[in-house]
């Protein structure tokens, strides 16, 4: 079997390899296969299982529910969490971390009591989760990362996602209305006959990359968000666009999506080639494995601007060009939760010619929006800590920033 | 312009991200987890067609000018 490792770096090819259907997420037995806590889960799939798991999970994310989630829940979730803890010296991440996960837990279907303590302990397990999830880029010791993954996805079946079970099986039993979401969705399945989840360890792994995918990411760039308003990459505070976001939701998105392009989630795509194919021009040998650096493709100046590498929420993009560029992936693994984290693509066109009435913002500018509103700033006393356990460099393990005592 | 517009169900999974681009030409059937095409759709915004191809995840969608 060939070791080779092919790196693509353009804009366009990395586009195409992520289409192309010889490409897989299925990197290694040791990551992936069953006993460790990714097996089997959504994102690992590839082919005709991976499409079907799709089908199935698709439907989450229907523009209705995406609206209620912008517009009417997570308004009112963020309210609360920055009425109660935006209040002098706070951690960016973990404050971020107990609004997202609400929306994450309320779509996986994890049921808790909304108590500070319960949001900051479900924070915590997608702390470790996500070690796990990037196993690939963890420096140091993987078997000791996966080993507490596993651990922890136990008590977070025994604490959580058991009792949510129950409560559905009980409501479907008396045929009540169960909440809609990926455990009530899976227990319907399993009662039509559909056994995709019928291997309640497969359906916690699923859960926890729902609980995970949608809270996680979603802190870790809204503190690089902040990295580049607050100035910490160098010039200073950038003041005229902090009374942007401030103001305008649009701005909030573009900021949010200029740092996304700039600091991907995930800078490098590893796909497996499952079969002898050519990649963008490149044979690829049955077994290598495809470096896609998104970083580099983001930073592709005839898509981009001869400054692509700059911090310039106003810059001009090709028409057809999302401004996030590859940093929610594309083709058949694109991330599933990116329209509720990053809202509607902005593409070039967009970016000149303005979004419409329908258009989504995702939860992340709301977040941009609000704690830019509420005057956040550095906290001079606890520089940024990033989260040198990975070698992503697009982590933070804490993001110290100061708000007013009094609120606004 | 107008363009003739399908969607192929044997490549579609239902993402509904054209439904999102050019949702007065698309809708997704969720009991079959497929995307559908509205009438009308070969005169939707051209602009919105565009995006709604380019942005699906499995390719999908064909536009074919008409005329």
């Amino acid at each position: 079997m060939s070791q080779d490792v092919v790196r693509i770096d353009d804009y366009e090819s990395v586009r195409k390899a992520l289409y192309h259907p010889a490409l897989s997420r299925t990197l290694d037995r040791r990551s992936f296969e069953e006993g460790n806590p990714r097996a089997g889960i959504l994102s690992l799939l590839h082919g005709d299982e991976h499409r079907e798991r799709r089908r199935l999970e698709n439907p989450l994310f229907r523009r209705q529910a995406l609206v209620d989630y912008e517009q009417v829940l997570f308004p009112k979730v963020l309210a609360e969490v920055l009425d109660r803890a935006a209040v002098g010296a706070v951690d960016l991440f973990d404050l971020a971390g107990s609004a997202t996960v609400v929306l994450a837990a309320r779509r996986a279907g994890v049921d808790h009591d909304g108590s500070p303590e319960q949001l900051a302990e479900l924070f915590e397990h997608v702390k470790v989760i996500a070690q796990a999830a990037a196993i690939h880029d963890v420096v140091g010791d993987k078997d000791a990362v996966q080993a507490e993954a596993i651990a922890l996805l136990h008590r977070f079946d025994e604490d959580y996602v058991l009792p949510s079970r129950r409560r559905r099986e009980a409501l479907l039993d008396a045929g009540g209305e169960a909440p809609y979401d990926l455990l009530t969705e899976a227990l319907r399945g399993l009662r039509g006959g559909d056994a995709t989840f019928a291997d309640h360890a497969l359906l916690v792994r699923e859960v926890a990359l729902f609980l995970h995918g949608g809270s996680h990411t979603s802190a870790q760039t809204l503190c690089n968000v902040f990295w580049f308003l607050l100035g910490l990459d160098g010039p200073g505070p950038r003041t005229g666009w902090l009374e942007r976001v401030a103001t305008s939701r649009l701005d909030a998105q573009k900021v949010v999506h200029e740092t996304l392009r700039l600091v991907p989630t995930t800078p490098e795509f590893k796909r497996h080639a499952e079969d002898d194919a050519e990649v963008a021009g490149c044979p690829v040998s049955r077994g290598g494995t495809v470096a896609l650096d998104a970083r580099a493709a983001n930073r592709d100046p005839e898509l981009f601007g001869a400054h692509a590498g700059t911090f310039d929420p106003d810059r001009s993009v090709r028409d057809d060009v999302p401004l996030w560029g590859h940093s929610f992936g594309a083709g058949p693994h694109i991330c599933i939760g990116r329209s509720v984290a990053g809202g509607l693509p902005l593409t070039g066109a967009q970016l000149r010619g303005g979004v419409g009435e329908a258009h989504l913002y995702g939860l992340i500018a709301l977040m941009v929006q609000e704690i830019a509103a509420r005057g956040v700033r550095t906290d001079p006393a606890r520089p940024p800590q990033r989260d040198d356990r990975t070698s992503r460099g697009s982590r933070w393990l804490h993001f110290p920033v100061v708000f007013p005592e009094a609120g606004r | 312009m107008t363009a003739r517009v399908s969607v192929d169900e044997g490549r579609c999974v239902g993402s509904g991200d054209c439904a999102l681009a050019a949702p007065e030409a698309f809708e997704v059937d969720d009991d079959r987890a497929l995307a559908r095409v509205l009438p009308g759709a070969d005169s939707a915004d051209p602009a919105d067609l565009r995006r709604a191809a380019h942005t699906c995840p499995t390719m999908a969608i064909t536009l074919l000018p008409e005329g």
